[in-house]
């Protein structure tokens, strides 16, 4: 594996505005404002944090997977990365990146996708995808706009490894990322985040044992104060 | 394996097609000339909120190239078809789709009534069009498959188009394991170096075909696809 570039942001915790600690197996959902920055950071180590992007004036225009790929002409998402909507509209930048590089391809896990990945009788156990929809049912309750599993699309995993071979295999790697790492990025448009912290209790990557992360955000001001400095 | 062909059609490059293949029958697609690409969508005909999840495809398989034996899996953990036959060993499910701005920006617009039927369509806007049809949009969208173009992946993570990998006469068939609604579309794919816009043509037939054996191909090549076979039968039972 090539070395990763490792990027620093300039700003500090006491400075967010907002800041909560999502458990495992917990959603979490929330509206970025355009200039905004976010941060995640995995408390703990390799953790994997699943994550849907949308433009907050039209969820139907959302993060494209292939469409971000495609644009940076690499599989790996870091420092620099702009995430690329279906309507082909930037959403948010990588602006710092402590872990290196980040997933797309690998999706999130699923009740469904547990049976057939491990054993028929692991659908009972807590996945991904039912955090997605539990976000997405409160956040549509809570809004009143029409939120559901149609929306459920491609997402990224935040500090999850997953490396494609020039032969065409897809690997899973243990995970890059240790405690403390983030990765950060600035909304270029107003954005709808849904989060799924990991639940994943099948897969050695996060020793089977998935941790809280902590998420942050800072107005678009503190960009502006730290650029002057 | 024995089959009766039910019809076959010829669909002309940089154009859009849709069906609902039933299961118990097969798609083949065959390239009708070099630089040939079928972007497709897949979903689950009698409940289109389930539809093709590559991630969910390509993690299942430790792939990511799509050739004979393997399936595409939905978000349920079915599988909604088959490759149960290729001539070219790579299949390509990263690269995505062209869009109006790229196709005029790579190729120049290109004017209806300039050009007729030869306008520069892209492959976005013929998913959007086709997907309206049965009532679906925007949010139904999902990442495609380019049936007959290959990307490689550098160590690096770095993407490239391997030009002159289709050929004239380049084979893929798809086996539906449920009512599986096809979106297909033949415009050139969106990383291809070609500068000129071609229109390659596909002849597409449909067959009747027996259901998969206990040692099919697609069954037999992971695990995985075994329980996704089974998961599919429960769902028809």
């Amino acid at each position: 594996m090539t070395e990763a570039v490792i990027t620093r942001s300039p700003r500090t915790p006491t400075e967010a505005i907002f800041m909560v600690d999502i458990e495992a197996g917990a959603s979490f959902v929330h509206e970025i404002k355009r200039g905004q920055f976010v941060r995640i950071v995995d408390i703990e180590g390799n953790q994997a944090v699943d994550t849907l992007f949308y433009n907050a004036h039209d969820y139907a225009d959302r993060y494209s997977a292939q469409d971000t790929i495609r644009a940076q002409g690499n599989i790996y998402l870091t420092t620099g990365t702009k995430l690329i909507s279906t309507a082909r509209n930037v959403l948010l930048t990588i602006v710092a990146d402590t872990c290196g590089r980040h997933d797309t391809l690998g999706g999130a896990c699923s009740a469904e996708s547990n049976m057939v990945r491990y054993a028929i009788e692991k659908r009972s156990m807590h996945a991904c995808r039912q955090s997605f929809l539990k976000g997405a049912i409160q956040w549509s309750d809570k809004t009143g706009r029409d939120f559901g599993k149609r929306d459920l699309t491609a997402n990224i995993n935040f500090f999850m490894n997953v490396p494609v071979t020039t032969s065409g295999k897809l690997t899973f790697e243990d995970g890059v990322s240790n405690a403390g790492k983030y990765v950060e990025l600035q909304a270029e448009t107003d954005t709808l985040i849904v989060i799924s912290n990991c639940p994943q209790l099948n897969n050695p990557c996060n020793a089977y044992n998935p941790t809280p992360v902590r998420l942050l955000i800072w107005d678009a001001a503190t960009n502006e104060s730290m650029d002057q400095k | 394996m024995s089959s009766e062909v039910l019809w076959e059609e010829t669909l002309s490059g940089s154009s859009t097609w849709s069906h609902v293949l039933k299961r118990g029958t097969a798609l083949r697609i065959t390239a009708g000339g070099d630089h040939a690409n079928v972007g497709a969508i897949f979903l689950n005909a009698d409940n289109p909120s389930e539809r093709l999840n590559l991630p969910d495809t390509l993690k299942a398989q430790h792939i990511a190239r799509l050739t004979t034996g393997a399936v595409l899996f939905s978000d349920m953990g079915r599988i909604l078809c088959s490759i149960t036959d290729d001539t070219l060993g790579w299949h390509d499910p990263l690269g995505g789709c062209s869009d109006a701005t790229l196709v005029a920006e790579k190729y120049g617009a290109l004017t209806y009534q300039k050009a007729h039927n030869d306008w520069h369509q892209n492959a976005l806007d013929g998913f959007l069009l086709e997907l309206e049809k049965y009532g679906l949009n925007r949010r139904d969208l999902m990442m495609n498959v380019n049936f007959f173009s290959k990307v490689e992946v550098q160590e690096d993570g770095s993407m490239q188009f391997v030009e002159g990998h289709a050929k004239d006469g380049s084979t893929v068939e798809l086996r539906a394991e449920m009512n599986t609604l096809v979106i297909l579309n033949t415009c050139q794919h969106p990383m291809d170096s070609d500068r000129e816009y071609r229109q390659t043509p596909v002849t597409l037939t449909l067959k009747r075909v027996p259901a998969p054996g206990s040692e099919d191909i697609c069954r037999k090549f992971r695990p995985e696809n075994e329980r996704g076979f089974l998961l599919t039968e429960r769902y028809f039972q």
